[in-house]
């Protein structure tokens, strides 16, 4: 296992639709998945699954049923074996349940739909359909689960909150390796601003909380491309909305600035602290100034970020990693630049 | 062993021509087997009198499918022709074509696969893999074609003659076009269109059956035309029809046409 967290890249978005759904729905922490299909897709996912956490620190591992279609199933339909499952899960007391097709599943036309009405109404259940021939990726997985989720939430029953504000962060990536590390950046954000992330929808959420939802104050999406999830997530109409999370010495800055505008709080005293923090971060990096270095072309951040260390950006100069995803707030720029200075 | 398949469009009259073939072949003194490769499983009505067979894939779902015996679902009907219905799932759920070759299989692992002669009476203008099975997986080497003159059946046999072609592609695939059966509706030109068909592909016109009113009255009384009119020209057709096929030795690969070719072709034999 890493000592430390890597900055090398690493795509965790490969796979078909099941795997993406698979990745938000196993992160409800009391959830029990079913995946209706041949115990070949659930086999080849779970596996994928097992040994991202296995590099996550006390990950918890998620748990998961098939219900193993074969032969008979596919050709007679697989409606009764869902049933049995379904059955099976609810005797197992989960805080929710998800029932996830396959593309075995949709071929051969079972109505998923139907058979969970047997669960009885006090436990919720959600439906995601994801055969993966239908088209889509992991991506697709992903977003059509935190959607179906989002049906769910709407339909659970108002959670007990504190008088604090929710803010809810919306599709983080669960097999990114950092993805706890970009979280407790932006809570260390956050409470600048006197605020905590209050829903993380989803990662590691028990079900009751994601009746948070419906409710929340501000929505924090991970990145860009989940504003047409966001818009359809069943908040109070108005809900402010930052469209992802900050990379950058100055965006991280806009954030902080964006929420106070959102939460109408006061932002300039948490950006003068932030700011300070990030010269002592440059501060302890002030060595690589000069240095001649190539960056890909086209990130506004990473050029920002250039300037303000006083690199010099040279067709012949030493490539620098950039690690992808991005890395998050001022806590990603300092990890980026202790790599920095070993590559020069 | 020969192994044919009538594909066609749904409707077309393979049913009733793979019946009376199945009939003229028995009684004449060929083992046959008809085996029906459709959920509605009334391809062997009038061989069995109207009785109804309990389909292979209802007793594989009722008792698995080590629990089914083969004089379960193989029956003797009119002149020893041997009759089995594959059946198929509920409508809207399931997999038929993947029923119809799990029935092959178990045909096959009982040994019941064995005649001089097997008709299948296949659908054929359903477009999903599972009904072109057959003919991947070797059941059927010699597929007839059943159409009529409308442009809507020659369709589903062009269609059908492009799953051959593909087919014919694969090293180990024994599936071949033997010919084309004219099942007539009565249009003027239909013999000379579908011949002109049968040759565009690459084929010929092996059978023109006419429509007749006898088929009918066969029906009524639960029998084939060979049994119900022995006597009749019609049951001469079918009598023809299977004796052309126990000699043909045709199997071609078929070219199939584009739609454009198959519209100009049905436009040009259009009736006067
Ligand atoms: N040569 C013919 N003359 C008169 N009627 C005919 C003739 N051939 C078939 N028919 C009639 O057409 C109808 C349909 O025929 P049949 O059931 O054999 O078609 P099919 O192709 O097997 O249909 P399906 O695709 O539904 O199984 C039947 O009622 C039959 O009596
Ligand atoms: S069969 Fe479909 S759902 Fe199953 S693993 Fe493959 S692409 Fe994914
Ligand atoms: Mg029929």
């Amino acid at each position: 296992m890493p000592s430390s967290p890597s900055l090398l890249p690493t795509p965790r978005s490969e796979g078909c639709t099941l795997a993406g759904a698979l990745s938000v729905a196993a992160a409800v922490s009391d959830g029990l998945t079913v995946v209706h299909g041949p115990a070949g897709c659930a086999h080849h996912h779970v596996s994928l699954l097992l040994t991202t956490l296995l590099d996550q620190p006390g990950a918890r591992m998620p748990t998961l049923l098939s219900d193993d279609l074969c032969e008979q199933e596919v050709i007679f339909g697989g409606e009764g074996t869902l049933a049995r499952a379904l059955d099976d899960a609810v005797s197992r007391s989960p805080g929710s349940i998800a029932v996830l097709s396959t593309c075995v599943a949709e071929a051969i036309g079972d109505d998923c739909e139907a058979v969970v009405t047997r669960v009885p109404d006090s436990l919720p259940v959600v439906v995601i359909p994801v055969g993966g021939f239908l088209g889509g990726g992991f991506l697709e997985g992903e977003r059509t689960a935190l959607q179906a989720y989002g049906r769910l939430a709407s339909r659970l029953p108002v959670s007990e909150r504190s008088d604090e504000p929710v803010i809810a962060l919306v599709g983080e990536k669960n097999l990114e390796f950092e993805a706890d590390t970009h979280a407790d950046e932006l809570g260390r954000l956050l409470g600048l601003l006197d605020l905590e992330v209050g829903l993380r929808f989803i990662r590691e959420a028990p079900t009751s909380e994601l009746g948070l939802l419906p409710g929340a104050d501000l929505l924090v999406l991970r990145e860009p491309a989940l504003g047409p999830v966001a818009d359809r997530l069943p908040v109070r109409p108005g809900t402010p909305l930052i469209d992802g999370f900050p990379v950058g010495l100055s965006a991280t800055i806009e954030f902080l600035r964006a929420v106070g505008a959102a939460m109408n709080l006061d932002a300039d005293s948490a950006c003068e602290i932030e700011i300070a923090h990030q010269e002592t971060v440059l501060a302890r990096f002030a060595g690589l100034a000069g240095s001649r270095v190539r960056l890909p072309a086209g990130a506004g951040w990473l050029a920002e970020l250039a300037d303000a260390l006083d690199l010099v950006p040279a067709p012949d100069g030493v490539p620098l990693p950039v690690p992808e995803p991005a890395p998050v707030g001022t806590a990603g720029i300092s990890r980026l630049l202790s790599r920095w200075r070993r590559a020069l | 062993m020969k192994q044919i398949a009538l594909y066609g469009k749904g409707g077309i009259g393979k049913s009733t021509t793979s019946a009376n073939l199945s009939a003229a072949l028995g009684e004449s003194g060929r083992s046959v087997l008809q085996v029906g490769c459709d959920p509605k499983h009334d391809s062997t009505r009038m061989l069995m009198h109207g009785e109804p067979l309990p389909t292979v894939l209802e007793l594989v779902r009722e008792r698995g499918a080590t629990g089914v015996a083969l004089e379960d679902v193989v029956r003797t009907g009119y002149a020893g022709v041997r009759c089995v219905e594959a059946g198929g799932p509920e409508p809207g759920i399931g997999c038929a074509g993947r029923g119809i070759i799990a029935t092959f299989q178990l045909l096959e692992e009982r040994g019941a696969l064995e005649a001089d002669v097997i008709v299948y009476d296949v659908l054929g203008d359903v477009v999903c893999g599972g009904f072109a099975m057959p003919m991947r997986e070797g059941y059927a080497e010699e597929v007839y074609l059943v159409t009529s003159g409308e442009l809507m059946s020659l369709y589903a046999a062009n269609n059908i003659a492009k799953a051959i072609a593909r087919l014919a592609e694969r090293p180990r695939c024994r599936c071949r076009l033997a010919g084309v059966i004219l099942n007539a509706k009565g249009i003027e030109r239909e013999e000379e269109l579908v011949t002109a068909f049968a040759t565009a592909i690459g084929s010929r016109l092996v059978a023109a059956i006419p429509r007749d009113r006898v088929v009918q009255l066969a029906e009524l009384h639960r029998q084939t035309v060979i049994e119900y009119a022995p006597d009749s020209t019609q049951a001469g057709v079918y009598r023809q029809l299977a004796d052309d096929l126990l000699r043909t030795t045709d199997r071609a690969i078929p070219v199939p046409l584009t739609q454009d070719a198959l519209e100009s072709l049905a436009f040009a034999h259009a009736p006067l």
